[in-house]
């Protein structure tokens, strides 16, 4: 009797870890599992936000120093993106590196504005703000050739 | 009564309402032929490891040792005969400033807490 | 009248106490990614959270029992140990997780970083128990705190369209990111539910020396204060919903975003009420939960404790408090990211939840302790779908934080 018993708790630990993995499978599949189309709506999302802290702190309803933050912060997950999207495994190259360049010329603007409100530059961020706008457009467009049914 | 249910755990405090702690044990005197009886309570950590398990319990002694002296090898107690009401807390007819009970939070309170500003 | 007085600012405690770093940052991430989508959640989370304070009230009024008292008691050390233990490190968390919202708050003001502020924010924090009474903490908390209305105000000048709005009650299924809709969903639940809340809440009652006669006035506390915290939750989101995502900023992963909700609304006045709203809700909590702390140490070992008495008379409660802000400021001053630490805090919280809402179907139902005023067949039910919700979240926590989490 007394060696039946840590056979069991072996037996039921097997058990609870077949669900666990099940669960973490069927999860997995849930999850959106395509890399790109993940990286490529964080950049729009990044692009976006940078866009609304310039205008913000165009209207002088945000601190220079904030913004500034703000921009190194987001400059820092675009780069991380461009490298996650170039790096990925695809079928589907040309769209890939035109993602990667959108996301980079936004990393540049990005990087552009950043050093033009440390010089407190206006017009010099009125251009970063107007490249980054034609980048996150590119990038639009570009994510739209990736996600569409190929022929 | 049920001991297990209505004493075990249950908050001690003294006769001037300080609460001391809680039953963390009990100890019962085996007697032939009739049932057992109480005669004290125990307090403190080195009971409470030891209703984790003997190990844990040994740890503790010894960990009590170390930290302040042989006296708190043991732990604390309190003799039934001192209890004075049985209520939502137990109280006891001593105080506790005569005990030993509270060795560590007055040497907490004359190490640290009493010597930081505001105490 | 004294009793009128007394809910209306049971009422702003208790929003005091609802909003916090988690619910803000779950909600605007929530709002940002799924519209209003996941309201249904903060629904339920506050509609849970009302039944638990109500008990914890009503045991601590009838009984002069907390809820920690009260577990050590009926159930014994052995058993206690795991809901003390799983507190604990929740509290921990989310300590980190308030005094972090502090520290963000002031770099927005001042541009200095936010690990910088984690050590004095938590030496003010100390200051104020060391100090302070339970009542000047409870009430400062309170008044100040109504501050965040100002999300209330902006979700309606944004005028959402509240059919839309009254249909996401009602939960559905996501039509995009299933796992980040769940655990959002997820993190919701746990920011409104939030142990430390209900039993900071009977450790309050104590405090203020309830007894019956505090019943009703408990009652309508619990209900009122939860709704009007959970309402400002929804606030949260609907903004988030109606400037974030309009904007195309559908991920707020990274705290700098917040302040922008606001900003289109409000202009540099947006910025400003931010700042405020986030320093003094996170504020407020992280004295509520390092407060709780130590009251769950004390009642769990049977010390003395007490907010209004002297340092030097509760050397063991008040050491508790101050060893718990300093461990948690540690995180923050080290440079974690804020926002991350509340996002898993939070979903720990609702994984944590079944070891210390699982005694409440006892105790509430226990004569020696609530006598005639035992649970109904609501609060019984509630109780036990709470469990049932509490164990879910548990299995599901962990693999949605490795799927999910951002």
């Amino acid at each position: 009797m007394a060696h039946q018993t840590p056979d069991l708790i072996v037996r039921r630990r097997y058990l609870r870890l077949d669900c666990l993995c099940l669960l973490l499978l069927m999860l997995s599949a849930c999850s959106s599992s395509d890399q790109i189309e993940q990286q490529s709506r964080t950049a729009a999302s990044a692009s976006q936000t940078v866009l609304m802290a310039l205008d913000a702190w165009a209207a002088g309803a945000a601190p220079t120093a904030y913004t500034v933050d703000t921009l190194q912060s987001i400059g820092k997950t675009l780069a991380d993106v461009g490298e996650q999207i170039r790096s990925a495994e695809t079928s589907a190259p040309a769209e890939q590196a035109s993602l990667t360049k959108a996301v980079n010329d936004l990393s540049a603007a990005v990087a552009r504005a950043e050093a033009g409100l440390q010089a407190d530059d206006r017009p010099g961020v009125q251009n970063a703000q107007q490249d980054l706008r034609l980048a996150s457009r590119s990038l639009v467009t570009a994510y739209a050739k990736y996600v569409a049914p190929k022929p | 009564m049920k001991l297990l249910r209505d004493l075990l755990d249950k908050q001690v405090v003294d006769r001037e309402q300080v609460k001391i702690g809680k039953v963390d044990g009990l100890v019962a005197e085996l007697r032939s032929g009739k049932p057992p009886r109480i005669i004290a309570i125990e307090l403190g950590s080195i009971t409470l490891a030891r209703r984790l398990g003997a190990r844990p319990g040994r740890w503790m002694a010894r960990l009590a040792v170390k930290l302040g002296g042989r006296q708190h090898g043991e732990p604390h107690r309190i003799a039934w005969h001192k209890v004075k009401d049985i209520g939502i807390d137990l109280e006891f007819d001593i105080d506790v400033r005569e005990t030993s009970i509270f060795a560590w939070q007055d040497w907490l309170r004359d190490h640290v807490i009493g010597r930081i500003p505001g105490a | 009248m004294k009793k009128l007085m007394e809910i209306s600012l049971g009422v702003v405690t208790s929003v005091g106490g609802f909003l916090e770093v988690g619910s803000m940052a779950t909600a605007a991430q929530a709002g940002a990614m799924f519209g209003f989508q996941l309201i249904w959640a903060v629904v339920l989370g506050t509609i849970c959270i009302i039944f638990l304070v109500e008990m914890s009230g009503r045991f601590a009024a009838v009984s002069h029992h907390t809820i920690s008292d009260g577990i050590r008691e009926r159930f014994g050390f052995n058993v206690f140990l795991w809901p003390l233990l799983a507190a604990l490190l929740v509290n921990f968390l989310v300590l980190s997780a308030e005094i972090g919202g502090v520290a963000i708050a002031l770099e927005f003001a001042t541009g200095i970083g936010f690990q910088w502020w984690a050590l004095p924010v938590a030496l003010l924090a100390w200051l104020l128990l060391w100090k302070g009474t339970f009542g000047f903490i409870e009430k400062g908390v309170s008044i100040l705190g109504l501050v965040t209305l100002c999300f209330v105000v902006g979700a309606v000048m944004l005028r959402p369209d509240w059919t839309a709005v009254a249909r996401s009650a009602l939960p559905s299924m996501p039509v995009h990111d299933v796992a980040n809709y769940w655990f959002m969903a997820v993190s919701i639940l746990g920011a409104s539910i939030s142990p430390y809340l209900f039993m900071f809440y009977s450790s309050g009652a104590i405090e203020d020396r309830w007894d019956k006669s505090y019943l009703g006035a408990n009652r309508a506390i619990a209900g009122l204060g939860m709704t009007f915290g959970g309402t400002i939750s929804i606030g949260v989101l609907i903004v988030a919903a109606l400037v974030l995502a309009t904007h195309g900023v559908t991920q707020v992963d990274d705290y700098h975003q917040l302040p922008l909700m606001l900003i289109p609304i409000f202009g540099f006045w947006g910025f400003v009420l931010f700042v405020a709203s986030l320093a003094i809700a996170c504020f407020g909590a992280a004295l509520e939960v390092g407060l709780q702390q130590a009251y769950l140490v004390a009642q769990g070992f049977g010390w003395n404790w007490g907010e209004d008495r002297k340092p030097r008379d509760d050397p063991g409660f008040s050491a508790t408090y101050t060893i718990s802000l300093v461990l948690a400021a540690i995180p923050i001053a080290l440079g974690l990211d804020p926002l991350r630490i509340t996002i898993f805090s939070m979903a720990l919280t609702a994984a944590s939840l079944p070891l210390t809402v699982v005694p409440f179907l006892f105790l509430l139902n226990d004569k020696r302790y609530v006598g005639e005023h035992r649970n109904g067949i609501l609060s019984n039910a509630a109780v036990i779908f709470i469990i049932a919700l509490g164990f879910v979240l548990a299995v599901v926590t962990i693999p949605l934080q490795i799927f999910g989490g951002t």
